[in-house]
């Protein structure tokens, strides 16, 4: 697992570095050394572990005293917000696309860099929508409080920046709060009650407490900052169902319920049997994969000539089918690791069809069972192979096996040297993916990385860009999907891509690396060595039976990290 | 030419019978009288450069011949400036990177500054945008614009606001297009019969100016609880947390600004303003800009459709002067944009070396370059159809075209792509910045500036990027935080 050192680490891959794994020839090598010495700099020769930094067992990791790192505040990803405005003001508000979520890693976070000024301008715009929407029901909105007699405005109107305000802040108003809400309504009530209530409203979503989620703590006496119920119910929400949380979890916040561990996961537990924990875990795997990036048409492109079949519709029954997948496996299924790594059935609806050919048949539920074991798990969905690699490209091989040790063994592969000259043969596309890429292994430098992704590749071969199964690839030629996969506890050789991912799922380096990424999708931010303990505990889950998503989630809650964070 | 005419006196029409705050988003400043007109600037990325035999005009000075795959842009032959033998100085495999060349080139080439993580300054657009915004402060500061640009990472990132803190793309021009003209009522008017939009007697719609002024104090309220709020969570802010409330009050402020903006521009437009309220700082005047906004016409799909999509946006934006500072980014490091079916653009680029250098991968490497060069003609031939003052648009904006690396011949021994005899190449700006219509030919070495004693041989790219922070008044001397030298670069010639 070694690759040769010309760069420390990548940061959070970009969502389109896979295009960076792409030199097939390697015929020239890296040019150039001799002057390197010359010159007396140049990196330094090392050969780093493409692994991930190793977390200790359970018992190591959570000895010591409790640690959580700092963390920062995550702005609510577009679609959150779109979700938060709904549940707020019971609109839907449709924001699809407004604003560019930044990541961490593949996961959408918004965790790091400043918001765009113009996009603060459009959060006062949506504001301003909704909030006119809000108050053409205003009845509704003031939750039937009676505005008659004198002074009877004004009360419904303190009463409702009690209560809208504590929900749309998620926090308890304080005095300072409630005064600048009112003295927002009072500006707006010199022309009527209902522009003053609009304006409440139109304050209240631009607000840094509904966009952010704020997070402050308590100090505690081990140094740490304890969250408070309502910021324990925040994280909760968003995790488990991607918005704001409901009257209930606001009520446990408000009673100290979730002030402990038990507490929390109590309504956790609640909470992940609700379908939609189910369309958050479907975002993660969606994400994690990157088949949001089908709905971007200059992000995933393919030859128009070659496949005319990939357009606009295909391009999201690909998205909704991992959807239907991983619902059916969450609520249907086993809410397993294992069974979304290896289920034996597809959802072949609309375009999918023609992908997936006669042989899916789809019973009631939509699910077509594949017998002849053509289809295991989410690697070898459409949308997977369709996805990878995002650009056209003789060489799928490379980009689907760096997606494998990048996204499901959370391996960092550096980028190839940019001095690399390589000659793509002129007819590249008539040979097979190994005679295509054989120059990689007769080059040492070459070789070191690409033998790692290359031969996990040629398992996948037998899909094409489209994701459909096939038995010859594009030059006519016979597919051969045998390969090889190292540095995991179940390595070797095998036959095509059902028995790779039969050992993928099996080995314990996908369930630490699902961990992985599970913490950066609940966090915003990579663990690190103060994270051990939390870490631990959801492998721990994840490496037991099947690896039960539910169980690990649950696990993550209760954690020292979810319910603590770092001093300032 | 997608553009709807529309005359300035209707838009502002338009925008005061818009509802809501998105009313406020398009706006133009209020009339004055012909005086000085606006300097801007657009910085564009692509990724990995040229071929550069093709690429790099013969010739020099005026009397220059167009590289044979840029021939597209003959017609703006006289309002281009090549500088031929810059180097990018400070993110060559030598100098210890932690990436390679090309996103450690990318983090580098607008802002000077070395990669580590992410580049240690801003890039060249913002950094004037700074120096401008606290002079005259348009609707937007700045917009930053993409085409399958990513979100930012060390490998996609290219333009920032400041060290550490990339600017985050917008890749859908139909939002960008909807936070700046929403409500936008047009096209309803032949073309303005007033002279460049220089003031003249507009009409003057009913207005119930009690209304507007009380709408305004409306919104005021709402920035001022935002504001207020800002301030109070900022308290319990970790360092990381309090700069990203800093960066979002800085949003509000610009919010505010147009909301005052607005309010000093509400019909009747000639008279005193009403609401004496005036922003926080000088507002723009633009002078006889003007003339030419109109609302661009957005159809174009897939990625030569996107691409010019933005391109009209900038346009329209520029010509609304709705900011002055605009980054396109198309594509990220080493890739993203691969224009040409079954020819992908960074294998193009890698297949190219001295000693391999075949007829089709040669070919094909200039099929890629042609194509960009008619997105770039595209783009020139749309400012510069926009009459502003005694030129057009085009001459009163400066582009700077920029890669993360350049794939040039192997002379040095340094492989397909390196950083010597940098393509960072500009057009337009002739009315402020630069003698443009020229190829200057600069001195220098054959050996690749691996040295601090290497490098006194070479015109590094800072200099080039301090020559347009003064071309714009800023009173620099250097650029960025890795620059090897001092000044301007010396054979430019200031208009």
């Amino acid at each position: 697992m070694k690759c040769p050192r010309l760069l420390s680490e990548l940061l959070s891959a970009g969502l389109l570095s896979g295009v960076l794994f792409s030199g097939p020839g390697c015929s020239g090598s890296i040019v150039a050394d001799e002057s390197k010495s010359n010159t007396g700099g140049g990196p330094n020769p090392g050969d780093p572990d493409i692994a991930p930094p190793e977390v200790p067992d359970e018992k190591t990791a959570c000895s010591g005293s409790s640690t959580v790192s700092q963390g920062r505040w995550r702005r609510l990803t577009a679609d959150q917000y779109s979700n938060a405005v709904r549940d707020l003001l019971g609109q839907t508000t449709s924001i699809a696309g407004f604003l560019p979520d930044s990541r961490t890693a593949r996961f959408k976070t918004n965790a790091a860099f400043p918001v765009e000024e113009v996009d603060v301008g459009t959060y006062a715009s949506k504001a301003e929508s909704a909030a006119k929407l809000a108050v053409g029901n205003l009845k509704t909105l003031l939750g039937g409080c009676d505005t008659a007699g004198t002074g009877g405005e004004d009360r419904c109107a303190t009463q409702f920046i009690k209560d809208f305000g504590e929900r749309a802040y998620r926090h308890p108003l304080s005095t300072d709060e409630s005064a600048a809400l009112m003295k927002v309504y009072n500006m707006g009530k010199a022309e009527s009650f209902s522009v003053g209530i609009k304006l409440v409203v139109e304050a209240a979503l631009q607000a840094p407490r509904f966009l952010y989620m704020v997070e402050s703590g308590m100090d505690d006496d081990n140094g740490l900052r304890k969250l408070d119920g309502f910021e324990v119910a925040s994280r909760l929400s968003f995790l488990l169902t991607g918005t704001m949380p409901d009257a209930d979890l606001f009520a446990a916040a408000r009673n100290g319920v979730l002030d402990t561990a038990d507490g929390v996961a109590t309504h956790a537990r609640k909470m992940v049997d609700s379908p939609k924990f189910t369309g958050e875990v479907s975002r993660f795997h969606i994400e994690l994969i990157g088949v949001d990036a089908l709905a971007d048409t200059t992000a995933v492109t393919k030859s128009t000539t070659k496949y005319p079949d990939f357009n606009d519709g295909m391009r999201t029954a690909m998205a909704d089918e991992m959807r239907k997948f991983v619902s059916y496996v969450m609520e249907e299924g086993s809410g397993s690791v294992e069974e979304l790594m290896s289920a034996n059935y597809v959802f072949p609806s609309g375009p999918l069809a023609k992908v997936y050919g006669a042989g899916a048949v789809a019973g009631a539920d939509g699910r077509a069972i594949i017998e002849d074991g053509t289809r295991k798990g989410l690697l070898t969905l459409a949308g997977t192979q369709a996805v990878h690699p995002m650009l056209p490209t003789p060489r799928g091989a490379v980009n689907r096996g760096h997606m494998v040790r990048r996204d499901f063994l959370c391996n960092v592969v550096p980028p190839p040297d940019v001095r690399v000259e390589f000659t793509l043969p002129p007819n590249a596309e008539m040979m097979t993916a190994q005679e295509l890429l054989r120059a990689h292994m007769d080059n040492p430098t070459c070789k070191a990385c690409h033998s790692l992704m290359d031969s996990i590749g040629f398992g996948f071969e037998n899909y094409d860009p489209l994701g459909a199964y096939r038995t010859q690839d594009a030059g006519g030629n016979e597919i051969d999907a045998t390969g090889e996969i190292v540095g995991i506890a179940d390595e070797g050789v095998f036959n095509n891509a059902g028995e790779m991912v039969d050992k993928l799922a099996a080995s314990p380096e996908l369930r630490e690396c699902m961990s992985t990424q599970w913490f950066r999708f609940a966090f915003g931010r990579d663990p690190e060595e103060a994270d051990a303990c939390t870490q631990a505990k959801m492998i721990s889950k994840l490496k037991e039976g099947q690896g039960n998503i539910r169980d690990a989630v649950l696990s993550l809650v209760q954690s020292d990290a979810f319910r603590f964070k770092g001093g300032l | 030419m997608s553009f709807s005419s529309i005359s300035r006196r209707k838009l502002l029409a338009a925008i005061a019978a818009g509802g809501g705050v998105s009313r406020l988003a398009p706006f133009l400043p209020r009339a004055v009288h012909a005086a000085s007109v606006p300097k801007r600037i657009l910085t564009v990325f692509s990724p990995m450069g040229y071929l550069e035999p093709s690429f790099w005009p013969t010739g020099t000075g005026t009397n220059y011949t167009l590289g044979e795959t840029m021939t597209a842009l003959q017609p703006w032959k006289s309002k281009l400036l090549y500088l031929d033998g810059l180097a990018m100085y400070g993110a060559q495999w030598f100098f210890d990177n932690p990436d390679n060349e090309h996103a450690s080139g990318g983090n580098m080439v607008f802002t000077g500054s070395k990669m580590n993580p992410l580049a240690g300054g801003p890039s060249i657009e913002q950094a004037v945008a700074d120096f401008q915004y606290a002079q005259a402060k348009t609707a937007f500061r700045s917009l930053a614009l993409g085409v399958n640009s990513g979100t930012p990472s060390q490998h996609t990132a290219i333009f920032y606001s400041k060290a550490q803190t990339p600017v985050t793309a917008q890749t859908n021009a139909q939002t960008t297009f909807n936070q700046l003209f929403a409500n936008f009522t047009g096209p309803t008017a032949p073309p303005s019969t007033g002279t460049g939009g220089s003031g003249g007697t507009l009409p003057k719609p009913p207005v119930d100016t009690s209304a507007s002024d009380r709408l305004q104090r409306q919104k005021q309220s709402v920035v001022d609880l935002v504001k207020d709020e800002l301030a109070r969570v900022r308290k319990l802010a970790g360092t990381e947390d309090r700069e990203r409330m800093d960066a979002h009050l800085e949003g509000i402020n610009s919010l505010e600004n147009r909301i005052k903006l607005l309010a000093m521009n509400t019909p009747p437009i000639n008279s005193v303003p009403t609401t004496p309220s005036a922003p926080s700082g000088p507002i723009a005047t633009p002078g006889s800009a003007g003339a030419g906004c109109a609302k661009p016409n957005l159809t174009g799909s897939g990625l030569t459709g996107s691409i010019h999509s933005q391109m009209d946006l900038i346009t329209a934006a520029f010509a609304c002067d709705m900011t002055r500072h605009i980054s396109l980014q198309l594509g990220i490091c080493d890739g993203g944009i691969d224009a040409i079916d079954g020819v992908g653009q960074h294998d193009t680029t890698h297949a190219y070396g001295d000693t391999k250098a075949a007829p089709p991968h040669v070919e094909n490497h200039k099929r890629y370059d042609r194509w960009y060069a008619d997105r770039w003609a595209y783009l020139l031939g749309k400012m510069d159809a926009i009459k502003e003052g005694n030129g057009t648009l085009l001459d009163n904006t400066l582009i700077v075209f920029g890669s993360d690396t350049t794939t040039n011949h192997s002379a040095f021994g340094l492989g397909p792509h390196n950083h010597i005899r940098f393509p960072l190449w500009m057009a337009g700006g002739g009315n402020f910045a630069f003698k443009t219509g020229q190829a200057i030919q600069l001195p220098h070495s054959a050996t690749d500036p691996g040295s601090p004693a290497l490098v006194a041989r070479w015109v590094t790219h800072q200099r080039l990027l301090t020559s347009i922070g003064q071309a714009f008044g800023m009173n620099i001397d250097t650029f960025g935080s890795n620059d090897p030298g001092k000044g301007p670069v010396t054979q430019l010639t200031r208009v």
